[in-house]
């Protein structure tokens, strides 16, 4: 009954347990087709043109797609899918979980498949029916920046990609540089407290994590095993947070607030509660593998050092992407899941 | 019933009372974070009696002692007498080795409840719980009424009738969950959640959380005691029992009253902790015997006991992660069940 049940799920997350991932990144050639890709598996596609039939299963492939001007070329997209707003507009959604419909992309006849962590055999099928898949699965921000370089090159726009490309190292260099010297507070970034006496926290690696490192904070909890874990409110008080950063603000359920958070039994005595030092953020800015990351950068070194930043975080957010709602509302995406699975595991 | 050979009753449960609190005092003292032990005698004078020590620690050593940890503590401690007990009552009245307290569709009812709360974009706090507990709570009662009330006809139930149901009530709603986490389309965010709630945590993070679930707890394990006698009848059979005079039917109904009461406490404070509920009854009666008088309120205090320090477990093993409880209590509690299995070496009755 009760282990029928845990076996099912745990089945199904075995579907997106992690996968071997080295960044593994085609050498640049020559800007002209035939273009051979290496893709995030290992795997080599030739491509004799620019793929005009794209099916991507997965938000950050989508916006990376848009934001290299392809969002045209997008015959189907994931049912999360939904930056920007555009992307929303895609028919078919395809339910990427717990595994995509063969048969609904083979029907659609699309000339690439971008995926990040869907099952081998998924992939196999696919390739089988002379689909050509490119598997891209970036784990940090460095490799997300190539990830943006090498679908500029296969969609045919190397220029595209590597402008992209070079302003999300530039921006992450400028945040570098800024908070270079700056002292390093510590931060507990929350991803999740659906259980608030266990909540998960960004573990040393992976977007979260990697994020505080740049953006020039020390993470509490970088000696957790992964990229992602599940901690004790006691460790939490203990390593008494000087900052607290809530990627969970906007999830769709047991969202947190700083008042929330203020409010938990024992957090009174913490630094960051006692300082006022709780933000809000949104969270898709923090993990999807795509442009925006940049902005969760930028975002992040603005909490952790506003004295180095002359733009308040609001006005960073409208002079670039219009309005704060429009971030917000993002939800969270794929990624978060997989990692979260990755390191933890059934 | 070999009476003479069992240990007295004030001598088992004064051993497990000491038992029970020296394993308090233990997981009290240890966790995540480290506290001298004279720290933590020294802060509780300070707060149970005003003793006036100038404090050696940290502001937050006090705040993680006093507001995270002990009420955490006895959470462990009031869930595993809550499914120890129900486990007691299941396997006596249902006269099944596997009944635990999950037998009647529990655990797929309260699975339910907790998904929804999870995927319900829905928001309350009753008592200082979330909708997950509550709905958790709610989905267990209601899984358990639909089975006696399919079980039931004629005013009877039968045994079998009984859990057969509770097999299929658990399965159906088991895969509703599935089937709502697959649809969902927020389901890649739930998906890991909803399953490590389902690996059980005491989630206790208030005092005002415990209020409500001790009184609940603690009523229905003495009312369980009350129908001891109703229980030793029934392990001759319902019909032998009938012949004792026990009212069957209206004291089935009772016991599975209670074991839901009991349960939906436990689910609301951990989520759903496999094992406890099957393993503390079945050790105590190996040790101590069958008879329901002492077996009851020994195996609550076993159970506590267990849990308390599963939890300690999960909380220090791998600090500062935590483990879901559920996963320490089959890999600790299991191969210590089997050992004890092995040694008794005698027939073994419920």
């Amino acid at each position: 009954m009760f282990g029928s049940l845990l076996r099912f799920i745990a089945l199904a997350t075995l579907v997106i347990l992690p996968y071997r991932a080295s960044v593994a990144l085609a050498q640049p050639q020559s800007d002209d087709f035939p273009l051979t890709i290496t893709d995030d598996s290992g795997t080599t596609t030739t491509f004799a043109a620019p793929p005009r039939r794209v099916v991507s299963l997965n938000p950050g492939l989508t916006e990376i797609t848009f934001a290299l001007g392809h969002g045209d070329s997008l015959a189907a997209v994931d049912s999360y899918s939904d930056y920007p707003p555009e992307a929303r507009n895609i028919q078919p959604r395809l339910t990427a979980f717990p595994n995509p419909s063969v048969e609904a992309i083979v029907a659609l006849q699309p000339d690439l498949v971008l995926t990040l962590a869907e099952s081998d055999d998924v992939v196999a099928q696919l390739r089988a029916q002379g689909i050509p898949v490119v598997k891209m699965f970036p784990k940090d921000y460095d490799a997300t920046i190539e990830t943006v370089r090498t679908l500029g090159r296969l969609y045919g726009s190397p220029d595209a990609g590597e402008a992209l490309a070079t302003d999300m190292s530039s921006r992450r260099d400028a945040v570098v540089a800024a908070v270079a010297d700056a002292p390093r507070p510590r931060v507990y970034e929350e991803l999740d407290a659906s259980q608030p006496g266990m909540p998960f926290a960004a573990g040393p690696n992976g977007f979260y994590g990697q994020l505080i490192d740049l953006a020039g904070g020390t993470n509490i909890f970088a000696d957790l095993p992964g990229d992602v874990g599940r901690v004790g409110a006691e460790s939490i008080v203990q390593r008494d947070p000087e900052v607290i950063i809530l990627t969970d603000s906007d999830l769709p359920f047991n969202p947190q607030s700083p008042d929330m958070v203020r409010a938990r039994p024992g957090w009174s005595v913490i630094s960051a509660v006692r300082n006022g030092a709780i933000y809000a953020v949104p969270g898709s800015l923090y993990s999807t593998p795509g442009p925006r990351l940049a902005l969760g950068l930028e975002d992040l070194a603005r909490i952790l050092h506003p004295d180095r930043f002359p733009e308040s975080r609001v006005a960073s957010f409208e002079s670039r992407v219009g309005s704060r709602e429009s971030t917000m509302v993002g939800e969270r995406r794929t990624v978060f899941a997989t990692r979260d699975f990755a390191t933890r595991g059934p | 019933m070999t009476k003479s050979h069992r240990p007295p009753t004030f001598f088992v449960l004064g051993t497990l009372t000491c038992l029970l609190a020296v394993t308090i005092l233990f997981a009290a003292t240890f966790g995540a974070v480290q506290l001298r032990p004279d720290d933590i005698v020294r802060m509780t004078l300070n707060h149970l009696v005003g003793a006036g020590f100038t404090p050696t620690w940290r502001p937050q050593d006090e705040a993680i002692f006093f507001s995270i940890r002990l009420p955490r503590v006895a959470g462990a401690a009031l869930v595993g007498a809550a499914l120890a007990t129900a486990g007691v009552l299941f396997q006596g009245l249902l006269r099944n080795p596997l009944a635990d307290p999950y037998a009647l569709g529990v655990s797929g009812g309260a699975a339910l409840g907790g998904a929804l709360g999870f995927l319900l974009s829905i928001s309350f706090s009753v008592a200082g719980f979330s909708p997950v507990p509550v709905l958790a709570f709610f989905g267990a009662l209601a899984a358990m009424s639909l089975v006696y009330g399919l079980a039931q006809s004629g005013g009877r139930a039968p045994v079998v009738t009984l859990l057969l149901a509770g097999f299929a009530v658990s399965a159906i709603m088991g895969y509703a969950v599935s089937f709502l986490l697959i649809v969902n389309d927020r389901l890649q965010l739930n998906l890991p959640r909803v399953y490590g709630w389902l690996l059980g945590g005491i989630a206790v993070t208030q005092w005002s959380q415990l209020g409500l679930a001790v009184l609940m707890v603690s009523v229905a394990v003495g009312a369980g005691w009350l129908l001891r006698h109703s229980l030793d009848a029934l392990s001759l059979g319902e019909e032998s029992a009938q012949e004792l005079g026990v009212a069957v039917e209206s004291d089935k109904r009772l016991v599975i009253l209670l074991g839901s009461l009991l349960t939906g406490a436990a689910v609301a404070l951990g989520g759903l902790i496999g094992f406890v509920g099957l393993f503390a009854p079945h050790v105590t009666r190996l040790v101590i015997g069958p008879r329901h008088g002492l077996l009851l309120p020994a195996a609550a205090l076993v159970g506590a006991a267990f849990l308390v320090l599963a939890d300690l477990l999960a909380r220090a093993i791998l600090a500062p992660t935590e483990i879901p409880v559920g996963i320490l209590t089959a890999l600790v509690g299991g191969p210590f069940f089997l050992w004890l299995l092995r040694r008794e070496r005698r027939e073994y009755r419920l």
